[in-house]
């Protein structure tokens, strides 16, 4: 068959596979799709698992109502893409729609492996196809049923971990896990030096599978883990590191009362806090570290083919954002197609005033992408004298216009900054740049008094830690206005050790004890080189982080092994919730989720002191690598610039990028030692 | 309705109690006594509503009136679902066998 006829019978394939479920009705339905309105709530909902999703859309449209397609993954296999009840809060009209758990991992996976399909171009040879892998892969993977039984049980209705022959919820989750790894191990053998070039498609489809705590990705990832380690494709002090930290993860503290409901990062994050969890992940992580290794050994980089992936991408991204956001519907259908981890924003208004996050689940997050497609795109005209066509640059108009939405000037001045370093490099010689860079220094020091001295000095040493001390639990006894009062009081007298360790003992988290004492006792003191309180301070007042680093470091509070070691992989339980203190936010936002609202911090979390040591070391590493090609090296400055002051690296499609970025200047150094040999 | 002592067993345990059902009819003051030792039973109707059952004959009662357990529902589409897909891992590794196997004979 033609290459042609495949692409267009696996794109009908695609079609059914997606409209199927959705349109077709009961087949002992009796009743019609009526207009959604006030007298119809009850008729929807003593219909329940009858009227398709389809059949009730045609019937609305062109209703003015405000509707909304909800899914309902509690709901059995036999109410899968059918009305599973109708509610009105306020003026929203909320239409339930039954996504099954097991049903949408089947049907979700389909259709990504029919899209891994589509890159592959059909190339599909069997061979080195080891069954040990794929079955070790499904157990493992099943056992997260276990490992988050908390999760799962809010999930699926028919969740059931009793190890019977009768027990089908448990069998088709290992089934289903099965299928996949086939498929992955003859979609990897035979396509394993390209899928990096398509790998910005990670941000469009997502990949988090509807009611599991898993991404599609973490599993091809984790396949090429398993076939790393079974073929000794790893680097073994990585390996060796990894298996210290693991040491001392299972000595950090557990609980089985604390959960975290994975919220927008659903797919990349431990939704508990016990030990079978805790080894799910570590051993999760462990395999994607050593997959991504093992696929940066194996990857061809094709610079054209990334470059057009990336635009692409984001073209879809923005317009698929707009029409979520406009169309119910369509709301609906990107939650479940390309796996978000949150639903799509639903209206075209900004959030709190100025973000919009459209497809994405976080504003921050996509912003960077769009900025980093923008900076991709041009090092490649720029520098590498890629040839485009003029209808090449009208790509560039949506992820202009994605980054406008997104207001994240953070990725917009970096983006100038960093292009305009580019131009620079390639126009001045060594010397002259070298003076630049030290100018520029200057400038910035410059400025940074400047804003010291408008601010005053006291005010930019201790704002963190009085911010800090407003959402820790200090006059517990006192209301929010009265506590508030005191600690300006000790801020303003410079008692800030009396007011945290005598008046309120015992009550602020170790990190602000800790803080508060290097403030206080000076240590890290150096001459001439300020407090690094006040460093920190300063620089999360200028980035616009002092609140959210004030709640971090409100809530932070580790134990020794915890602070060095951190947590464990994607381990947020801890930080979350071992603190409970009442935030000085208002009412509404009291149990919103605050993140730390940095990478560096996550990774804080995650793997400890050392573990923020070793990244920072190794960033650092990678860019004083000799390089003939240091355009690279902009890209991981310009995204560490970023996630410094966003939770991006909790996104897999953002740690990915982060580990193309260290790809891209590795291959590049290795090609030019090929070519100096 | 009709339901046979396997499913009944199946879904509200083993009558330890010896007691008998006995349709308690249309009677409104009719109330069912909870069972000391008897492990709470969650039953599910056609719409999703749920009932805790805290006695073996309560248990049954609701039975004989369509509602259902967890495993029972579970039967039906999660049984298809599961043949199914054991159907297409069998076909799909023995294939990769066979076609494994004919590579190796042409090499």
């Amino acid at each position: 068959m033609k290459l042609i006829n495949k692409y267009l019978l696996t794109s009908l394939l695609l079609i059914i596979i997606i409209i199927f479920p959705f349109w077709k009705e009961s087949s002992k339905n009796i009743y019609p799709a009526i207009e959604v309105n006030d007298s119809s709530i009850g008729y929807y909902q003593s219909t329940t698992c009858n009227i398709s999703l389809l059949n009730v859309a045609m019937n609305n449209y062109g209703n003015k109502l405000n509707l909304r397609f909800n899914n309902n993954n509690y709901a059995g296999i036999e109410c899968f893409g059918k009305v599973t009840g109708l509610d009105k809060v306020n003026d929203l009209y909320i239409i339930s729609i039954g996504t099954n758990s097991n049903l949408s991992f089947l049907l979700q996976s389909t259709i990504w492996i029919l899209l891994l399909l589509l890159i592959s171009k059909f190339k599909f040879h069997i061979k080195n196809i080891n069954f040990l892998y794929i079955f070790l892969l499904s157990v493992f993977f099943t056992f997260q049923q276990f490992s988050e039984e908390r999760f799962y049980s809010q999930v699926n209705r028919y969740f059931d971990l009793s190890l019977s022959s009768n027990n089908y919820y448990l069998f088709n989750n290992f089934l289903i896990f099965y299928l996949i790894f086939v498929f992955f191990s003859i979609f990897f053998e035979n396509n394993k030096s390209i899928i990096i070039n398509y790998f910005p498609y990670m941000f469009l489809f997502i990949g988090a599978f509807n009611g599991f705590n898993l991404n599609f990705f973490s599993l091809l990832l984790s396949y090429m883990g398993v076939k790393a380690l079974f073929e000794k494709k790893i680097n073994i002090e990585l390996n060796l590191i990894f298996l210290i930290f693991a040491l001392f993860w299972s000595q950090t503290r557990r609980d089985t009362v604390t959960f975290f409901d994975t919220d927008k990062l659903n797919g990349f994050v431990n939704s508990s806090n016990n030990n079978s969890s805790l080894f799910f992940w570590i051993v999760l992580f462990w395999l994607i570290i050593n997959g991504l290794v093992y696929l940066y050994k194996e990857s061809n980089l094709d610079l054209k083919i990334l470059n057009y992936s990336l635009l692409i991408s984001v073209n879809f991204i923005v317009i698929l954002g707009l029409l979520g956001a406009a169309f119910p519907l369509a709301n609906f259908f990107n939650f479940i197609i390309f796996g978000q981890n949150k639903r799509g924003i639903n209206s075209l208004a900004s959030v709190d005033g100025n973000t919009w996050r459209g497809f994405s689940a976080s504003a921050e997050s996509i912003g960077e992408f769009f900025a980093f497609t923008l900076l991709f795109f041009f090092i490649m005209v720029y520098l590498k004298k890629i040839e485009i066509s003029k209808y090449t640059a009208l790509l560039l108009i949506l992820p202009i216009y994605g980054l406008y939405k997104s207001n994240n000037f953070a990725a917009v001045l970096s983006l100038i900054l960093v292009s305009f370093a580019i131009v620079a490099m390639s126009y001045l010689n060594k010397n002259k740049l070298n003076k630049v860079v030290i100018t520029l220094s200057l400038i910035i020091l410059f400025g940074s008094y400047l804003i010291i001295n408008r601010l005053g000095f006291e005010y930019v040493s201790t704002q963190l830690l009085y911010e800090a001390s407003l959402h820790s639990n200090l006059f517990t006894y006192l209301s929010s206005e009265a506590k508030s009062v005191e600690i300006t009081k000790y801020f303003d007298a410079g008692q800030i050790q009396s007011l945290l360790n005598i008046e309120n003992q015992g009550q602020g988290s170790s990190l602000l004890i800790f803080l508060s004492t290097i403030y206080e006792q000076s240590l890290f003191n150096f001459p001439y080189i300020p407090n690094l309180v006040t460093i920190i301070s300063f620089v999360s007042i200028v980035i616009n982080r002092n609140e959210m680093w004030g709640i971090f470091t409100a809530k932070y509070n580790p134990n020794l092994i915890e602070s060095l070691f951190g947590n464990g992989p994607y381990q947020l339980n801890n930080y979350l919730y071992n603190l409970k203190i009442r935030l000085d936010v208002p009412e509404g936002k009291l149990n919103a989720l605050y993140l730390p609202h940095s990478s560096f911090l996550d990774i804080l979390v995650f793997f400890g002191f050392f573990g923020l040591l070793m990244f920072l070391f190794f960033n650092f590493y990678v860019l004083k690598q000799k390089s003939t090609n240091p355009e690279y090296k902009f890209l991981l400055i310009f995204i560490i610039l970023n996630f410094a002051k966003s939770d991006s690296l909790l996104y897999l499609n953002s740690f990915v990028l982060l580990a193309f970025i260290y790809a891209i200047n590795f291959k590049s150094i290795e090609h030019e030692n090929e070519n100096a040999k | 309705m009709e339901i046979s002592e396997i499913d009944i067993e199946k879904s509200c345990g083993v009558n330890s109690s010896n007691a008998s059902y006995v349709d308690p009819g249309n009677d409104p003051n009719f109330v069912f006594v909870s069972e000391p030792g008897y492990e709470t039973v969650t039953l599910y109707d056609i719409e999703g509503n749920i009932i805790n059952v805290n006695s073996w004959i309560e248990c049954v009662h609701y039975l004989k009136g369509g509602w259902v357990s967890n495993q029972i529902i579970n039967f039906e589409g999660d049984k298809y679902l599961t043949i199914g897909l054991i159907i297409i891992s069998i076909v799909s590794t023995g294939l990769i066998f066979y076609l494994n196997k004919k590579k190796n004979e042409v090499n």
